[in-house]
């Protein structure tokens, strides 16, 4: 069945009643998952699955699949509006997103974190059309060995993610991979730095860290002010993007696309290594990197793009392979098999109606997530325009309800409030969680492809260098290093002649 | 200014020597066959060894008081920050014991009315956003604790 | 004037919280069992095999008991958070848990648990052995398992890709590493698709792997099938390498060990509740549709009591346990 007959089959189904609606219970779900925080995609999803069983495989992955890319969309919105990401891959959109709301901006923030998402959505759908199955291949070239150096040169790049000193988002960096060492450790059996309290054995939670380290410390930052202060700027200037927006997002757009589908396809954090990839690029290559941490609208739309390319990119190897990249896609997995299908490359011969229908989906699926979230763009931002004295509490609550209703914990709640005061205190000295962050979040994934790297070369280091892939990425990740060194000593140079 | 750099280096250097502690006790076993703790030491080794640079580097530069805070001096508020926390942590020794209703609604007044807000305007954001919440998030299937009064569980 | 409106506001919030709660509260006095929801705790993230494995129970499990089965997810500490919980909720037979035994008997033999294994009471078993198998790359030299464990025993230090260390699968590798004397060196994975990709791309030479992940790639013909640890016949209809050998016909007598998956409860829970769940579980467990839906993730279905287990077979496991990770030197 070639690609045009296959598409046409696949909306044919899509667009029938039943599907169609699936489709829209799944984004809309999604982006409601996504705003609100806590529950995250993979919860809903679990609650949801038992009523798929009386559906057929079709319908159900549809809703499933809804509900995963829906969450992408949503993620962002609450990142922009309050500092808190909603999804992890949101968390680099925090960074100018915020900024650009306090700016008065938030209307065009949001929107062209809706178009972006959209054309990275639709183009990696694309993508996932023709090259499925050979870009599963490469997916398997990634070993060991390999994740090490791409997270070790991910690391390099987050440094561009501080605004400030390059020493300090290093030291924000290691804090950031010992942080992710507490809890048990899967290799031995032993739990690391747990002191005896049952809630950290599975590690620090993510939830809680990030909405302390990033909401409540913004919280407590702006209680620092008399409560004159605005926090939002009251006059909002457009609602949408306006032209000059556009010219300077649709670089951004296009690299972010091109580079969140390939890295979306890795196993472990691929949409979350394609976002941080893309702003780290966008500053680094922009005329005026100063701008970015200060509202710059490239800082939304690159990574945004690139996290709803990678969405769709981790869908290769459950559709090419039959290998889930990530707690989602085991989940979908789960609910083709409970449905008596295997994926995989036979998938698409067998039930190539599964294949197309879903692919089909995506698309419409990506075009009523936009319909959805620019009307709604109105009324986020009229929700900003509520004085602060009665915003503030409720993010509070919002995001205390979001880390009990995790695992019912009282202890994450302890957590997020501890991260916040951390938050709050590293600001003051001018350190800046993001690094931290993406360090924390890739960090078991780097600690375990070094020990396997290890016991693979049994403890020859060179292995790391002799894989060519990982070579590559090292090298990179060491030019990167070399010339910003540079460009740091130099400044610190003609700071000195200056004075 | 210059303790501005010292004070946090301290503490990452108190931070990188724990580190190091614990994780030699969980055992390092060599290269070949990581243990637990090797990955923790290395890392608390290398924070170390920063902190040891910055601290050095901060020392060496005497007077040279190019880096400031940069905040101005405006009067913080610290003391609307610490009635945030405690109200923070008051709300998750009271949540399971309260149950979720009345600690909500607690917690919800203190604050409102803490920002400055007027009585009813309090009395009225507290009551519907307690509702509100505990109406949308229970729709999701989440739990809240009924407290030792039984009240919306 | 404000003050009134001030009363008038706290007697409306007052109301308000009176109406929420009669909404969904159950004052109940001693109904007869099961008279709300059951939850089953999965102490796995969703999709995995036993999450699968909970949820068709469940579907299966609600029409015997009449009350709505819901899984729950509560993954941690390598299958032992899920167990915490178990054994610290209320012995009223509204929580229970499909579990492995190693889930329970790990945590408390390497001290890292908070519960001990009088805290549970099995109620029966729910799946045959899950199937556990060696896999190679179709490229790999070793065709047959002979061949390789002969290049093994030569070849001290073969690499093998295997699960955490809480699994069933390691333990079955340890076994097997143990009794055939193959000295291999495990590399360890977090979790099944991470050590296909990893066989796939000949990172590692061979892996342990279970079953319910290696259905895409391996009817693809990606991934291939060496040994098999479980006797054919309870592999479900996946269709595996032709003539894998099973252990028995390799190694002759063993000891007995293996990991079924059982429904568990807290162990003060009331006999007649028991008796109520075991009867369920059986007529579950008769039920053709139900081994069909476990087939199709590659498990079957297979009732044993739950007493006559913990009689007989745990303490058996717990000795098993204990000498492999003492071995393996997890244990001192």
């Amino acid at each position: 069945m070639d690609i045009f007959s296959g598409l046409l089959s696949g909306f044919q189904i899509t667009l029938q009643p039943v599907n169609f609606l699936y489709c829209f219970i799944g984004v809309f779900i999604g982006t409601l998952i996504g705003v609100l925080p806590g529950i995250g995609p993979t919860g809903a999803m679990s609650i949801l699955l038992p009523t798929t069983f009386g559906l057929s495989p079709v319908s159900s992955l549809i809703m499933l699949a809804g509900i995963f890319y829906g969450a992408q969309y949503g993620g962002s919105t609450t990142s922009i509006l309050v500092n808190i990401p909603g999804e992890p891959s949101s968390i680099v959109t925090c960074l100018d997103g915020y900024q650009m709301a306090r700016q008065g901006r938030a209307g065009p923030a949001l929107g062209i974190a809706a178009f972006g998402s959209l054309i990275g959505g639709t183009f990696s759908i694309i993508a996932l059309m023709f090259l499925a199955i050979p870009l599963s291949e490469i997916a398997v070239a990634f070993g060991p060995a390999e994740y090490f150096s791409l997270i070790c040169m991910s690391m390099v790049f987050s440094v561009y993610l501080a605004r400030g000193s390059f020493v300090k988002a290093i030291i924000m960096i290691i804090v950031g991979l010992i942080l992710s060492t507490v809890g048990m450790d899967l290799v031995s059996g032993r739990p690391r730095f747990t002191f005896g309290c049952g809630t950290l054995i599975d590690g620090i939670g993510l939830v809680p860290a990030a909405m302390g380290l990033f909401g409540i410390s913004e919280v407590l930052m702006n209680l620092e002010e008399s409560l004159d202060r605005v926090v939002f700027k009251a006059k909002v200037k457009n609602l949408l993007p306006n032209l000059e927006d556009w010219k300077r997002s649709i670089g951004p757009i296009i690299r972010g696309t091109l580079l969140g589908f390939p890295l979306g396809i890795l196993p472990g954090g691929g949409a979350i290594i394609a976002s941080f990839v893309s702003y780290s690029i966008e500053k680094r290559i922009s005329k005026n990197p100063e701008g970015f941490g200060h509202g710059a609208i490239e800082g939304v739309a690159g990574p945004e793009t690139a996290n709803n390319a990678g969405a769709g990119g981790s869908f290769v190897p459950l559709l090419g392979l039959g290998i889930p990249p990530n707690v989602v896609m085991a989940l979908l997995m789960g609910a083709l098999i409970i449905h008596g299908v295997a994926p995989g490359p036979l998938m698409i011969k067998q039930h190539p109606e599964i294949f197309w229908g879903v692919i089909a989906s995506m698309y419409v699926g990506n075009t009523m997530l936009l319909l959805l979230n620019l009307p709604l763009i109105g009324m986020w931002v009229k929700l900003l325009k509520v004085p602060y004295r009665i915003l503030m509490p409720l993010i509070l609550l919002f995001c205390v309800i979001g880390s009990y209703s995790l695992n019912n914990n009282i202890v994450e709640v302890v957590i997020m409030i501890i991260f916040g005061i951390a938050g709050y205190i590293l600001r003051k000295f001018e350190f800046e969680a993001a690094p931290l962050m993406l360090a924390f979040i890739l960090g078991p994934i780097w600690e375990n492809a070094w020990r396997q790297s290890l016991v693979i070369s049994e403890g020859n280091f060179s292995i790391f260098l002799e894989k060519p892939i990982s070579c590559a990425a090292l090298v990179l990740a060491a030019f990167l290093i070399i010339t910003s060194g540079f460009k740091y000593y130099r400044k610190t140079k003609t700071k000195v002649i200056i004075e | 200014m210059k303790k501005y750099h010292i004070i946090p280096t301290l503490f990452w250097m108190g931070l990188s020597l724990f580190v190091m502690i614990f994780s030699y006790r969980l055992g390092l076993r060599g290269f070949h066959n990581p243990g637990p703790g090797l990955a923790p030491f290395v890392l608390g080794l290398l924070l170390l060894l920063i902190s040891l640079y910055v601290l050095i580097d901060a020392l060496l530069k005497k007077g040279r008081g190019d880096e400031t805070p940069g905040e101005g001096q405006s009067r913080t508020n610290y003391g609307k920050i610490g009635l945030v926390l405690a109200a923070l942590f008051a709300y998750s020794f009271l949540l399971e014991r309260l149950g979720f209703l009345i600690t909500t609604w607690i917690f919800l007044f203190l604050l409102f009315r803490s920002m400055g807000n007027r009585w009813v305007t309090t009395l009225v954001a507290s009551t519907s956003t307690m509702l509100a919440t505990y109406l949308v998030f229970t729709f999701f299937g989440v739990r809240f604790p009924p407290g030792i009064f039984g009240l919306g569980g | 004037m404000k003050k009134r409106i001030f009363k008038g506001f706290l007697c409306i919030s007052i109301f308000f919280a009176m109406v929420c709660t009669s909404f969904n509260h159950s004052w109940s006095a001693e109904k007869k069992y099961p008279s709300r929801n059951i939850d089953v705790l999965i102490s796995f993230p969703p999709g995995g095999p036993i999450d699968l494995q909970t949820r068709i129970l469940a579907k299966y499990l609600e029409k015997e008991v009449g009350v709505q089965v819901i899984p729950v997810n509560k993954p941690g500490g390598g299958g032992s958070l899920g167990a915490g919980i178990l054994a610290s909720s209320r012995p009223d037979g509204y929580t229970l848990s499909l579990m492995a035994q190693s889930s329970i008997i790990m945590p408390v033999l390497l001290k890292e648990a908070d519960f001990s294994i009088e805290d549970f009471r099995a109620i029966g078993q729910v799946v045959a052995p899950p199937p556990v198998v060696f896999v190679v790359h179709p490229d790999s030299p070793w065709k047959t398992f002979q061949e390789f464990v002969d290049h093994a025993r030569k070849n001290p230090g073969v690499k093998c890709g295997h699960p955490p260390v809480t699994t069933t699968a390691f333990l079955k590798m340890s076994y097997i590493n143990k009794y055939a004397n193959l000295k291999l060196v495990g590399v360890p994975f977090k979790t099944d698709p991470e050590i296909n990709v990893a066989i796939m791309g000949k990172h590692i030479p061979i892996a342990m792997s279970g079953v319910a992940a290696l259905r895409g790639p391996l009817e693809a013909g990606k991934l291939r099938v060496l040994f098999s640890f479980n006797p054919a016949t309870e592999i479900g209809d996946l269709k595996l390498a032709p003539n894998t050998p099973d252990f028995e016909s390799f190694f002759g007598k063993k000891p007995r060990f293996d990991l079924a998956t059982y429904l568990w409860a807290h162990s003060k829970t009331p006999d007649e509740i028991i008796e109520i769940l075991k009867r369920a579980l059986e007529k579950v467990e008769k039920n053709p549709e139900f081994d069909n839906d476990l087939k199709k993730v590659g498990y079957r279905a297979r009732y044993v009591d739950g007493d006559i287990f913990m009689k007989e077979e745990l303490p058996e496991s717990v000795k098993f346990i204990k000498e492999i990770l003492t071995e393996i030197g997890l244990m001192k």
